[in-house]
């Protein structure tokens, strides 16, 4: 889809001037680090493939040396046209975004929040790194792991990791750190579910609110929102904007009467004391209005009822073309396929340039703790000589409590008790979790979620 | 290099990391400056190498908010980067907090004095409960993992599983009173102990007073205190002071007083008017080295090097005035 040129902030690609705006979502690191327009998101995956492309040939070339001088026969390099294209990539990230819904629905029993968090996730993730980089299929679960921590339902991880039979710990807790990374440690995702209920709330201020078509409303909504799950929409608009765009496709005629009801009655709203001294507060840093400039802060919803409604229709039709796609699980395959020839033979554990850098890496970390232990020796040589010799600690205690792994979180307390094995709800209700099923109970004890996980998130 | 790895890169080089200011087990604190503009900083470097669970829940959830949340009565995250396993978290310097400012018996506090620090504070927390975040801590930087438990509200005491905005009213009531009575109002020494204090202090709740609180899950009858004009003790703040604090401690949480509504409240609107942030009392000392947060301290003893800063007169900054304690932190 193409976006309109007069194309408003809350639209417009994040690399442009964003002001923020009025609402606390202006503030959010979503809005200032997360939202791209269409066309600025097809340049970055276009140039992170293209780099991505130029790494693995320049490394499986690398490799090739590195196992011809250990003696070892080889095949030579995939030719270009088995590269992963950027749609190749997409495909298999839009796959495994898929299988986290699967399994936050199936087998954890986590609550939605979990899921739509770890979904961003990994379509963040994948705006900074390459698929032939890193495998969806190690940072899927990753992102899932971290997401359960950030939204305050901590899974621990022997729990989390029996759940996928081909995974280690240590497969999670090697990429989590880059996945934080990557993510620029901003873990809070805004998502449109929320704005969703605030819209249901609003649709009822008005006169002769139809409620119950309100009530049938939402929940199309909602089935309409999980249909964006693998879109691009949340780069592109603000949640605000995909859940209503998401009730307009289930009832056009209850927006669009709302809307309608909405701009005539609309008065602007007079600030109150608090919010000017506010306001006050951050004067110098406020832009100055341009002269002749109109103030759409004075519109309801910061922009005229013509352009909301193309916001709305733009919205709907990429709900149309991307959000019913049947991923094709053939293509999927085939693409996996080709992946294993052209994956940077750098990050696969085994091969020779791996063994390479890993050293290289060891070597240099020695070189560092060396000098630090050195740097050290030195000091505490001076504060001999000051003071006299070093008292002695006696070395096993200290060992013994370094060597120990702590197992240190995710530290769940309730009133100063920590709590053994559970996720807290984020108002700090304990649920347990069930042991063989890893599902929740709800209130009635009955447990949602369960077994039958084992298959899922496997390699294909 | 990665994308992420080369972002990275170029965030942390905009920093450099100074002397250790404070130390816990799982988060140091340093001295820092931003290297174009030569601005004091601080940067809190969370160690996160060697956990079973990986990176630690409590550490993601103050990254996850101190990122969006921004207002002058909160402390500001500038930026994040990592040096291998570590998260560093690059604060605004703060040179002194409440805590300071109040474990400092030489100094004397006005009323206006007061007025200004409940209004900055409640300022903060209006902001983050706007935005559907509970601070849950006290917003004093306590140093002593009991300590928490002395602003820690009746329902979480009694173990109530749902609640609100209305804990951190209560927290910051208590802080109210201790900025006048200069002792900590309610230091209970178990949790038992903390709802005994706090009813004897207030007199035992009644059905009335504090509708269903007989069916919170830890509820346990304590004693039958009477009620007593117990406000009488902090007659000093003024009658609309007392009134403000009756209603931040309610017993009934859906009863107390809202940020929002105590900003509004005739104590900030009556004389005296609240000190200018800049002519607030001060410590002469440092901020000193110590641990950093009540739960991050277990088995390690206090850092103590109280030293340099303590014993110096007057350390006069240019701008001192603007380093008061003004802001909410998260530990």
């Amino acid at each position: 889809m193409t976006l309109a040129n007069d194309s408003q902030p809350e639209a417009g690609p994040s690399s442009a001037k964003l002001v923020p705006g009025p609402t606390p979502y202006h503030e959010s690191s979503q809005f200032r680090h997360w939202r791209y327009s269409p066309s600025s998101l097809q340049n970055i995956r276009e140039e992170l493939n293209a780099k991505s492309v130029e790494i693995v040939a320049k490394n499986t070339e690398l490799e090739k040396e590195a196992q011809i001088s250990l003696g070892h026969s080889y095949t030579d390099p995939p030719p270009p046209q088995a590269y992963l294209t950027v749609s190749d990539e997409l495909l298999l990230l839009r796959f495994y975004c898929s299988q986290i819904s699967k399994i936050c629905r199936q087998g954890f029993g986590l609550p939605e929040i979990v899921e739509t968090t770890a979904i961003s996730y990994m379509k963040r993730f994948y705006l900074k790194n390459s698929v032939m980089e890193w495998h969806p299929k190690n940072i899927m679960p990753t992102c899932l792991f971290l997401a359960a921590k950030t939204t305050n339902y901590p899974v621990l991880m022997d729990q989390f990791i029996s759940k996928f039979s081909k995974l280690s710990p240590d497969d999670i807790l090697d990429t989590e750190f880059l996945v934080a990374q990557s993510l620029g440690f901003e873990f809070w995702v805004r998502s449109p579910e929320k704005a969703s209920r605030g819209w249901s709330l609003d649709l009822q201020n008005q006169p002769n609110p139809p409620i119950e078509t309100i009530q049938k409303s939402l929940s199309d909504a909602l089935k309409n929102l999980s249909y964006c799950l693998l879109t691009d929409l949340e780069f592109i608009y603000s949640p605000s904007q995909i859940s209503l765009a998401c009730f307009h496709l289930s009832d056009p005629r209850l927006i669009e009467d709302f809307l309608d009801h909405r701009y005539s009655t609309f008065t602007p709203k007079y600030m109150s004391e608090l919010d000017k001294v506010d306001e006050a507060s951050n004067d110098d840093e406020k832009d100055v209005k341009k002269e002749g400039e109109e103030d759409l802060s004075q519109l309801p919803y910061g922009m005229k009822q013509q352009r909301l409604l193309t916001i709305l229709q733009d919205i709907e039709n990429i709900i149309r073309r991307d959000g019913h796609i049947e991923i094709d699980l053939k293509k999927v395959k085939e693409i996996d396929k080709r992946l294993k020839n052209c994956t940077n033979p750098e990050k696969i554990p085994g091969t020779a340039l791996y063994v390479k850098r890993k050293r290289e890496k060891e070597t240099s970390e020695a070189a560092s703790k060396a000098a630090k232990t050195a740097k050290a020796a030195a000091s505490a040589l001076d504060r001999e000589s000051v003071f006299g010799s070093v008292l002695s600690i006696p070395s096993s205690t200290r060992s013994s409590s370094s060597s120990d792994r702590e197992p240190l979180s995710p530290k769940i307390t309730m009133n100063g008790v920590p709590v053994s094995s559970g996720v807290t709800r984020p108002g700090g209700a304990e649920v347990d979790l069930e042991d063989e099923g890893m599902g929740v109970k709800d209130e009635n004890g009955i447990v949602m979620g369960g077994k039958g996980l084992m298959d899922v998130g496997l390699p294909l | 290099m990665d994308l992420a790895v080369r972002e990275n890169g170029q965030r942390a080089a905009r920093w450099e990391k100074g002397v250790k200011v404070g130390e816990g087990t799982f988060a140091n604190v340093y001295k820092g400056i931003e290297k174009s503009t030569g601005r004091k900083i601080a940067i809190k470097k969370i160690k996160v190498g060697e956990m079973k669970d990986g990176l630690d829940v409590t550490a993601l959830r103050e990254v996850k908010f101190l990122q969006e949340l921004h207002h002058p009565n909160i402390i500001g995250l500038l930026d994040v980067f990592s040096v291998k396993q570590n998260i560093n978290l690059v604060l605004e310097f703060l040179d002194t907090d409440l805590e300071a400012v109040i474990r400092d018996k030489a100094l004397i506090f006005q009323n206006a004095d007061i007025k200004s620090w409940i209004a900055m504070s409640l300022r903060g927390l209006e902001y983050i409960h706007r935005n559907g975040v509970l601070h849950r801590v006290s917003p004093l930087h306590s140093y002593r993992a009991d300590q928490t438990r002395w602003y820690r509200p009746p329902e979480l005491l009694f173990g109530a599983r749902f609640y609100s905005t209305a804990v951190d009213i209560w927290s910051m009531g208590t802080i109210f009173v201790e900025l006048i009575l200069r002792v900590p109002f309610l230091s209970g020494e178990t949790d038992i102990d903390q709802l005994k204090k706090t009813f004897h202090a207030m007199g035992t709740p009644t059905e009335q007073d504090w509708p269903g609180h007989t069916k919170l899950p830890d509820y346990h009858e304590i004693g039958s205190y009477p009620k007593n004009p117990w406000w009488n003790m902090i007659s000093s703040i003024g009658k609309e002071g007392q009134d403000l604090i009756r209603e931040m401690l309610r017993y009934d949480p859906p009863a107390r007083i809202s940020a929002r509504k105590s900003l509004e409240h005739r104590f900030f609107s009556s004389y005296p008017r609240p000190t200018p942030p800049i002519s607030l009392p001060k410590p002469l000392a440092e901020l000193r080295p110590r641990a950093i947060a009540p739960d991050e301290i277990q088995g390690k003893p206090v850092l103590d090097s109280a030293g340099s800063g303590a014993m110096k007169r007057k350390a006069e900054s240019p701008n001192a005035g603007r380093n008061v304690a003004r802001k909410l932190v998260f530990a």
